[in-house]
């Protein structure tokens, strides 16, 4: 790594954080506007989760592109950003610090960087719902998105008996994709219903609406239905089992106890917004009861209740790829408003074909959402003996119990049990441990509450931080301000 | 494990793993090399020594944490490998003041 150097200062007009559909998109339009913007990113590469590796992949032979369908393929014009440098590009870049106006610190190569944007630009898009069952800590047990990830970046593919399970797009999508490559996964479990719980008015609305996007879906389920692979429907009580790694699997379909062998588990109940940053700055949050997440209270525009902090993309609220750009644009219109290089009226005029685009997404997304609902009772009735907080080691009987000690919010959970103090910092708990307190106390789960993020919400080592001037030490951890 | 499809010409990059010289192919991630050169799990637990690998691969789980270049704690899947990278796993470490297990 690079020899530590003092903090580097830079001042922009916007930043721009996460270089997935919303965030190249803003860039886009910061440029054309004549924004000063820095986009910053924790990968290497341009795309995201949703289009990652997509400009390396979707150049040359057709086979990747072939593989990962024709959604992934729009990454080409998606992802597609002329000019970027060193001047208003950084990649590789974690940030481990957001104050509410503006100044961010962030890692890369080992050196701190500090940036002061007049605004910033949340598009950090989603992470996967945590999905906790007994023994999903097992080494060979992924998320789907993990299955994603290595086969866009690394061209990987799991070897052995493969078992998917849960419910939602992204999960068929995968098997799709292993399918396509000639790889039939051992068995597809899913824990909500196939067709999932849909009027019917409401699916042709959908159908009427957004007949190519649904006609997809169809075929997916279609195509998987016609493989040789074994679907299990009204899946409870999933089990994985093994010595040092996954070795088999357990579960219920249809009251029939089924026991497999399995050498990987790709799990997925659905994505929620990544919330880190908002919360780091202080933004308000409200609980969305019907998808079971917290995101950020926005405007039309998605500015945030502080002022120069705006989200854009599933950062803000789940509704997709093809959602991001129009939200992220939204977004820069507002900006620029902001700062006087856009007039009011052009913003109003410019917005409202982006509305009413954006309007459309929201229904076919309510469509989704129905469909593929998240798993309360589920994450409710999770055995005593599962690992809901993975990195401190915390069980769900252990969060049962602190209802008889009248523990009644996820701050003090985390004081009573440790939940939520390991690496991740809550990632991969909060919203189970949330889940399973409310239910255990009978409290409703807004007053539950989240873990308070606060700077650092990335890990920076000691030395890292000793190689700033203490002004700067005291801004970033957000004792000025 | 994992394996490469080999759809694109992946240039080998020498890294150590372990103290061990390994070939593995250039532009992945240290997390998707560990996950395909074999089925070791990438760490234990400091809390009670279960062994863990990558879940998320996206820099959320916090489970891919090995030593990169010296450096502990790194998480694996944000990491690309470069040419003489070494790379450790963050195992247990057999005590001396017991026969093979974990001191107290």
């Amino acid at each position: 790594m690079n020899e530590l150097a003092s903090g580097d200062e830079t001042n922009t007009d916007l930043a721009i954080i996460g270089a997935g559909p919303a965030g190249v998109s803003a860039a886009r339009l910061a440029r054309r506007l004549g924004l000063q913007f820095m986009l910053i990113d924790e990968q290497t590469k341009v795309g995201g989760n949703v289009y990652r590796n997509c400009l390396a992949n979707l150049d040359g032979s057709g086979k990747i592109a072939e593989i990962l369908g024709s959604d992934y393929r729009k990454g080409r014009h998606q992802m597609a950003i002329e000019s970027l440098s060193e001047d208003n590009y950084l990649p590789g870049s974690q940030i481990f610090s957001l104050s509410r106006t503006g100044t961010i610190a962030l890692k890369r190569s080992g050196q701190i960087q500090l940036i002061n944007a007049r605004k910033v630009l949340i598009a950090t898009g989603a992470v996967e719902r945590p999905t906790p069952c007994p023994g999903w800590e097992l080494p060979g047990v992924m998320s789907v998105g993990a299955a994603q990830t290595l086969l866009k970046d690394a061209h990987a593919i799991a070897n052995g008996p493969i078992v998917f399970a849960g419910s939602g797009p992204l999960l068929f999508l995968t098997v799709i994709q292993y399918l396509r490559m000639g790889i039939v996964p051992a068995a597809l479990l899913l824990t909500g219903p196939y067709f999932g719980r849909q009027s019917w008015l409401g699916a042709l609305r959908a159908l009427t609406s957004h007949p190519s996007r649904i006609g997809k879906g169809i075929r997916w389920i279609i195509r998987t239905a016609l493989s040789k692979i074994k679907v299990y429907t009204e899946v409870e009580d999933l089990r994985i089992k093994g010595h040092e790694r996954v070795g088999s699997v357990s579960f219920r379909s249809r009251n029939r106890s089924v026991e497999l062998p399995a050498e990987h588990v790709f799990l997925h109940e659905g994505v929620v917004p990544n919330t880190a940053l908002s919360m780091a700055a202080d933004c308000q949050h409200v609980w969305n009861a019907e998808q079971v997440y917290w995101a950020p209270v926005i405007n039309d525009s998605g500015r945030t209740s502080q002022l120069d902090i705006y989200v854009a993309g599933d950062s803000a609220r789940i509704l997709g790829a093809d959602a991001a750009p129009l939200s992220a644009q939204l977004a820069v219109l507002s900006i620029a408003t902001d700062l006087a290089v856009l007039t009011r009226a052009d913003m109003i005029q410019q917005s409202k074909p982006l509305l009413k685009d954006l309007r459309g997404e929201v229904r076919i997304r309510e469509f989704i959402d129905r469909t593929y609902p998240p798993p309360v009772r589920t994450m409710e009735q999770l055995p005593d003996e599962t690992m809901v907080c993975r990195c401190e080691q915390v069980l769900a009987r252990d969060i049962r119990a602190l209802a008889d000690v009248q523990c009644t919010t996820l701050g003090q959970a985390k004081a009573f049990t440790r939940c939520g103090m390991g690496p991740c910092q809550g990632r991969m708990c909060g919203l189970t441990v949330a889940t399973i307190l409310a239910h255990a106390t009978g409290c409703d789960i807004e007053s539950v509450g989240y873990y308070r993020m606060r700077a650092p919400i990335r890990p920076v080592s000691v030395a890292e931080l000793a190689t700033m001037n203490s002004q700067e030490n005291f801004s970033i951890l957000g004792l000025q301000k | 494990m994992f394996s490469l499809i080999d759809l694109c010409a992946a240039n080998a990059v020498g890294v150590y793993l372990d103290g061990e010289p390994v070939q593995a192919p250039a532009r992945i991630s240290v997390a998707a090399f560990l996950l395909m050169h074999s089925d070791q799990p990438m760490r234990h637990s400091p809390v009670n020594d279960e062994p863990r690998s990558a879940f998320c691969m996206i820099g959320n789980c916090y489970e891919c944490l090995v030593e990169i270049d010296g450096h502990p704690n790194q998480q694996g899947c944000l990491v690309t490998l470069t040419d003489q990278m070494r790379i450790v796993r963050q195992l247990r470490r057999p005590s001396v003041f017991s026969k093979g297990g974990r001191d107290e």
